[in-house]
């Protein structure tokens, strides 16, 4: 206690080097706090993004994930399915679920043109999050011929809901097909292609010919509880005969919030140890400052009895009061000025 | 000859549609974001305070007292 009273009578009596130094490490820390703040929030908004996007998990078959066969082998048939919606209806963990097929070819009017699209297929009943429909309405159940388009895609070709569409594409056999479509509403996603569509699965299943889809997209109750949910999925798989599918989390599938957490790590790691060796060797400087101008003070209390560890405790604890003080006012600092950002309410488009 | 389905391709399959937002620029302020700065503050000082420490404990008395 006595040791903590004279560090705290020490760093008083020189308070200008005092105040400096505890400036110093508490800007330091302060801005440390709010990098950190700010990269924890961004990795927490990728996250969220990632799991709206790609869902909590990915069901499909091993031959989709490897990624580079010939054919449409890695289609799933609607009697396997028909097993996944079983073990899906029984696991209490998941809320809702969509299967998936992909399309691409040329839509467009014979006025008009026509240009390549790549759409996106859902089940419309599906509680998928809506994209912002600037015109017309959303996808329902029922609808088949049905779809969103890009306003970009609107504007290219002039259309507007109600629109009719003629859309080609090719069948899994290798047939050209067309069909008509109506443009239900016009979206808006940032970040989304200008040609990206989205279509009722079943619209996308009748141009490529087969009742088969690409993958099943699964939202759970929790995010924490995704690997354990996937763990028990697989094996429900494999113990009903359907090992040929495999699970896949989006922690797997979300290569971009990876990155992005390795990248900010690294960038806090960087500015944390430039803030380290500021820090180290500003405070190693006032306190030798100090030691140097005390030396007749060290051999006084030496003299009256005081031992080296004694001594040697008394510098130290000035150190590690420095610290505490200057840490506590830095995320003070720190912890101040980002409510004030938080409160300001700033923006910004994601790349 | 079967169809080649590129690898691109399938993975356009994962892509489910998001509600567009502009994002807010925000600063987590939990106590898991300032324990970090803190500590990283706290050790440096520490650290750099343990030199005029040793310093100090290793001074003669004699050749201390010769300054008074």
């Amino acid at each position: 206690m006595l040791v903590i009273k004279l560090a705290l009578r020490n760093l008083l009596r020189n308070r200008r080097r005092t105040i400096l130094s505890l400036l110093l490490i508490a800007f330091g820390t302060a801005a440390l706090f709010l990098f950190r703040g700010y990269g924890v929030d961004v990795a927490a908004m990728t996250r969220e993004s990632a799991i709206r996007q790609v869902w909590h998990l990915r069901i499909a078959t091993e031959a989709f994930w490897d990624g580079e066969r010939y054919g449409y082998d890695y289609l799933i048939a609607p009697e396997v399915l028909a097993g996944v919606r079983e073990i899906l209806a029984e696991e209490p963990q998941v809320v809702s679920y969509t299967t998936g097929l992909s399309l691409m070819g040329l839509l467009g009017t014979e006025e008009k043109g026509t240009t390549t699209f790549l759409a996106i297929g859902v089940e419309p009943g599906n509680p998928v999050p809506p994209p912002e429909i600037k015109e017309g309405r959303p996808l329902k159940d029922g609808d088949l011929g049905a779809m969103l388009i890009t306003q970009d895609l609107a504007r290219e070709l002039g259309l507007q809901p109600g629109d009719n569409l003629v859309v080609k594409a090719r069948t899994i056999d290798g047939l050209y097909h067309a069909a008509n479509a109506e443009v239900a509403g016009i979206y808006h996603v940032p970040g989304l292609g200008g040609n990206m569509v989205i279509a009722p699965v079943s619209f996308n299943q009748m141009m490529r010919g087969t009742d088969r889809i690409s993958t099943i997209a699964v939202k759970l109750a929790d995010h924490g509880a995704t690997e354990e949910v996937a763990l028990r999925v697989q094996r429900a798989l494999e113990e009903n005969d359907l090992a040929g599918l495999r699970v896949k989390t989006w922690q797997e599938l979300a290569d971009f919030h990876h990155q992005l957490v390795l990248f900010l790590n690294l960038i806090f790691g960087f500015i944390g140890l430039v803030i380290f060796v500021l820090v180290f060797f500003s405070v190693l400087e006032a306190l030798t400052m100090a030691f140097f101008e005390r030396i007749r003070e060290v051999g006084t209390v030496r003299a009256i009895g005081t031992r080296r560890h004694q001594v040697f405790g008394m510098f130290l604890s000035e150190g590690v009061l420095l610290g505490l003080f200057s840490g506590l006012l830095g995320v003070a600092l720190g912890w101040g000025i980002g409510s004030l950002i938080n409160v300001a309410g700033l923006t910004y488009n994601s790349p | 000859m079967g169809n080649r389905v590129s690898y691109q391709r399938r993975r356009a399959h994962l892509q489910l549609p998001i509600a567009g937002e502009t994002l807010p620029f925000r600063i987590a302020l939990g106590l898991d974001v300032a324990w970090a700065p803190f500590l990283l503050g706290l050790v440096a000082t520490t650290i750099s305070a343990i030199y005029p420490a040793y310093r100090a404990a290793k001074l003669e008395i004699a050749s201390a007292l010769r300054f008074v």
